[in-house]
């Protein structure tokens, strides 16, 4: 390659404003950037701790045996999905430490896949793991003897709720299969570069 | 993370080998100048974080360029969302004109429509040609982005007669 490009002198000679950064200011940024992990970490153990005790909770105050079923499955999918995010964020943080030892090709295709996996299976980890409790909650509270409302009254009140939780589930389900063809076609038009 | 000596001792190596070349790269990655402090200061953290699992199986420079592209990779990856799409190198029209200018201002102002051609461009041209700039040769870069160095060489020779069409085209205006 030239070394007399003029596109490669104008580049290497421009000026810059001033940039400093000492030692103590990057090891300050990356404990600040520790604490940042450490604080989604507890925001999400303290999200999924709320849930999982308002559940078991109920699980144990409401004296229908149902519900109880329901809050505890409902406790259970908060404690699955809260060990999920955490893998994932796990994971993404260990690739970042990683950066320099990957090629570029490598680390970008790895974020990208890391990204459309989490979004295409997100039902799996994130949506279907409240279904079942979520589904035998509706059905002990609609279905329950205290409720003195006729049978199809009843009917009524599950299918709505139920249609109501599986079109929020769908309209995120939609979401996520939009990002997904998106980030496809990215690695798609990666993978093309690399082959030529 | 508890910081080694060698750590921080490879950090500050490295900085005063390619701490402007971070900047060059910096400048061509994001245009908003808080951001693009917010980047530098990302790429300084991110190197600093790497090298306590530098192996030395690749030389210094090809870390430093690693690292650095892949976090400024990261930062477009993220404001991509939320911006306006890439565009081929073809398609990237009405720059500024460099008509007259005085010479001092002429070369800022090349300069910035050399940048705002980068950071429209998509991966990987982005990366191939400021590696390029920076005076890379194609094995380098292959190494550093992972393509062929003959892909790297194909396009390093389309990306200089776009720019090159491009700069005259827009001086013309």
């Amino acid at each position: 390659m030239s070394d007399h490009d003029p596109f490669q002198k104008l580049w290497t000679q421009q000026t810059q404003d001033p940039f400093a950064m000492s030692l103590a200011d990057v090891h300050a940024h990356a404990q600040r950037f520790q604490t940042r992990i450490r604080t989604r970490n507890i925001i999400e153990y303290l999200a999924a701790a709320f849930v999982v005790t308002f559940f078991v909770w109920t699980a144990f105050t409401v004296p229908e045996f149902i519900v109880q079923v329901g809050a505890a499955l409902i406790a259970a999918g908060a404690l699955y999905v809260c060990w999920q995010l955490h893998r994932q964020g796990r994971t993404a943080t260990r690739a970042e430490l990683e950066a320099g030892a990957q090629s570029w090709v490598v680390f970008h295709r790895s974020q990208l896949a890391r990204q459309r996996e989490a979004l295409r299976t997100v039902w799996g980890w994130y949506l279907a793991p409240f279904i079942p409790g979520m589904a035998v909650f509706l059905a002990g509270v609609s279905f329950t003897e205290a409720n003195p409302a006729p049978l199809p009254a009843k009917l009524a009140v599950f299918l709505t709720g139920c249609g109501l939780i599986a079109a929020v589930f769908a309209a995120v389900g939609w979401l996520n299969s939009l990002a997904v063809k998106k980030l496809d076609a990215e690695i798609g038009a990666l993978d093309k570069v690399c082959e030529d | 993370m508890r910081p080694s000596p060698d750590q921080d001792a490879r950090y500050l190596e490295a900085t005063v080998a390619h701490g402007r070349a971070l900047q060059r790269l910096a400048s061509a990655t994001e245009a908003n100048p808080e951001r693009r402090r917010d980047l530098l200061q990302d790429m300084h953290v991110a190197l600093w974080r790497s090298f306590a699992s530098f192996d030395g199986r690749c030389s210094v420079r090809t870390w430093v360029y690693r690292v650095a592209h892949n976090v400024a990779a990261s930062h477009v990856d993220r404001e991509q969302r939320t911006r306006a799409p890439f565009v081929p190198l073809e398609d990237i029209e009405h720059l500024p004109s460099a008509q007259n200018l005085s010479a001092e201002v002429e070369e800022s102002e090349a300069l910035s429509r050399l940048n705002a051609i980068i950071r429209r461009l998509g991966p990987p041209d982005r990366q191939i040609i400021t590696l390029y700039l920076e005076g890379l040769d194609a094995a380098s870069i292959a190494e550093i982005t992972g393509l062929s160095a003959g892909a790297v060489a194909t396009r390093v020779s389309r990306l200089k007669t776009h720019l090159a069409r491009l700069f005259q085209e827009t001086a013309n205006v």
